[in-house]
């Protein structure tokens, strides 16, 4: 299948990596696209049901998967990694590949997350560590924020604990809040030509203001990994999945 | 065979219904072309010239007297009727094009046409504009209107994200949202093209890169024919995003031309519409118009010319901080005529 040249993605590029939430680091370099099964401790069939609960309009069809894995004694991070997150990254992989449209991915975070909800006390029992702290913004002037709650609640399903400063957050807003909260990861997000420019300033500033500075990741649909090595962003992700292997990357 | 000139507005008219070719292709801008030098240059600034209908004219003149376009197109913004609908704008600086602040509805209750729709400021001022265009220009250069369709009013209206996940999990709210805009989009065509527009760009963004072609043609297809048979007079699509696999959908819909993305391959376009509909396009803007050089230009306008599009134009509201000489070079490009076979 011939994909369109939007979804292709810049040439070259493997859209294997839609799926490298699910592959352990050690792994990750294997060819890309080949996941083996028998690591997994979830069977096809049952990927399969999160799956589908992700493409279902109704939210109880996912809030009552989840239940019954958790009744079933199942491990929570069975649950959200090879469950919530694996059926949200195969519906990303659809996405690059001209089958699915943003409403289905929309669809498939909002029943992520309402998954994610059901799973947190159980997660929390198991004292699962937060990965790290990520102070996200769309940028001044702009108020486009489609982007950033995807990538918001991929990150949060991924085990990040998440600050979300909205939309056209001012550059003070983000020096203030990493004072603050001491993030070890910033992601900027821009829509607009216009205010995709206001990204080189806010990182210049985050640069200058602390002696230690928080990497910073940008996207947007204007951005591209040519802007983010002009700007001297620490990465680029142009979608929400690849966010997430940023950020592990970044903060291992 | 006829050696004499074309004319702009000759040029222009011909184009939207694929007629004959004269001596080179027409340049027009059926979206913004304003940017913060054309603005520096006729000393006429945004957010005034979204509000004042003189500054809004005189602006837009500036198209064909500085660029040398073929088309005056006098709304810059997309935000009219979203003020004009209760929507807070906020109407932006010489850098920023305006934006809602405030999308007010929830429910299809929440959407009120006022009865004076038209003498809303942000209405009036496009349909003043018009008029004044009219007067001045209306006898050489092409007079371009443009109106938001009820996928963009929605958008406005509700949140995007919001409106689009009802597509799956509400369609029936969709419906009712789109059929009591129509209205908005009806009207204010109608009177855009009364008080003086030879063409109305009906900009809907219902755009490739968010929604599927079924989408486009659960939803949208019946209600844009219905929209084109009720305006009567010249309608050009502008629908962004690489729409390549729904190119059909625009010819059924009815309208006489389509404004189209480099993302869609010009010459694919062209076989595919099979002249059944005019294709306006295709300069990419960011990489080439606002990032390029006036070379780079030349090379996609020859390659659209050659590809066969009916009227050569930058392939959306352009940046801001685009530099005009590469807004030139389209022109440039266009007056060397079709290329010799």
């Amino acid at each position: 299948m011939k994909l369109p040249a939007h979804r292709a993605g810049l040439p070259g590029k493997e859209i294997s990596f839609i799926l490298c939430p699910l592959t352990p680091p050690t792994r990750r370099g294997l060819r890309g696209t080949y996941r083996s099964r028998k690591y997994l401790n979830m069977t096809k069939e049952e990927s399969d049901l999160f799956y589908k609960a992700l493409r279902d309009t109704n939210l109880f069809n996912v809030e009552n998967l989840v239940k019954k894995y958790i009744e079933n004694q199942a491990s929570p991070l069975t649950i959200l990694n090879e469950g919530l997150i694996g059926a949200m990254g195969m519906i990303g992989q659809e996405f690059k590949t001209g089958q699915v449209w943003v409403p289905e991915v929309l669809l498939a975070a909002r029943n992520m997350n309402r998954g994610i909800e059901i799973l947190k006390p159980e997660l929390l029992k198991n004292k699962v560590q937060s990965k790290g702290k990520f102070i996200i913004g769309t940028v001044k002037g702009d108020i486009h924020d489609i982007g950033k709650n995807l990538v918001t609640m991929m990150m949060t399903g991924a085990g990040y604990q998440v600050i979300d400063l909205g939309i056209d957050v001012p550059k003070e807003r983000f020096l203030e809040a990493i004072t603050q909260e001491k993030p070890g990861l910033v992601g900027l997000s821009a829509l607009l030509t216009t205010t995709m420019l206001e990204m080189k300033d806010v990182i210049h500033s985050i640069r200058q203001s602390f002696p230690n500075p928080p990497k910073v990741i940008i996207g947007g649909a204007p951005v591209t990994q040519k802007f983010a090595d002009e700007i001297e962003a620490d990465g680029y992700g142009e979608d929400a999945v690849r966010a997430i292997e940023l950020a592990n990357q970044l903060l291992a | 065979m006829r050696n004499l000139l074309s004319t702009p507005k000759r040029r222009f008219l011909s184009g939207i219904f694929g007629g004959r070719k004269g001596d080179r292709i027409s340049v027009a801008n059926p979206t913004s072309i304003v940017s913060v030098e054309l603005m520096e240059k006729m000393g006429i600034f945004f957010p005034e010239a979204h509000l004042d209908s003189n500054r809004m004219a005189e602006l837009s003149a500036g198209g064909y007297e500085i660029l040398g376009f073929d088309t005056v197109m006098p709304e810059f913004s997309v935000q009219q009727e979203a003020e004009a609908l209760g929507c807070e704008v906020d109407w932006g600086s010489p850098t920023m094009m305006p934006d809602a602040k405030t999308h007010p509805a929830k429910e299809i209750n929440d959407i009120q046409i006022p009865e004076n729709l038209l003498e809303k400021p942000s209405m009036k001022v496009v349909l003043k504009a018009l008029e004044i265009l009219r007067k001045s220009y209306g006898d050489h250069v092409g007079i371009i209107g443009k109106v938001m369709g009820p996928w963009t009013l929605s958008y406005h209206m509700c949140r995007v994200q919001d409106f689009l996940l009802w597509t799956l999990t509400d369609p029936d709210k969709i419906r009712q949202f789109l059929d009591r805009l129509k209205e908005v989009t009806i009207t204010f065509a109608k009177a855009q093209l009364q008080a003086g527009a030879d063409a109305v760009v009906i900009a809907d963004h219902a755009t490739g890169d968010l929604v599927s072609p079924k989408t486009y043609q659960n939803f949208l297809l019946p209600i844009h024919q219905e929209i084109n048979q009720r305006i009567g007079g010249p309608t050009i699509l502008h629908l962004c995003g690489n729409c390549s696999d729904r190119l059909r959908l625009f010819v059924e819909a009815g309208f006489d031309a389509y404004h189209f993305e480099w993302q869609v391959d010009a010459k694919m376009a062209v076989q595919v519409v099979n002249h059944e509909m005019s294709l306006i396009g295709n300069i990419a803007n960011r990489d080439v118009l606002f990032g390029g050089t006036p070379e780079d230009v030349y090379k996609q306008a020859r390659y659209s010319i050659e590809a066969g599009v009916d009227i050569l134009a930058p392939e959306c509201a352009v940046p801001l901080q685009t530099p005009m000489v590469n807004l030139k070079a389209i022109v440039e490009a266009a007056k060397e005529g079709y290329s010799q076979e």
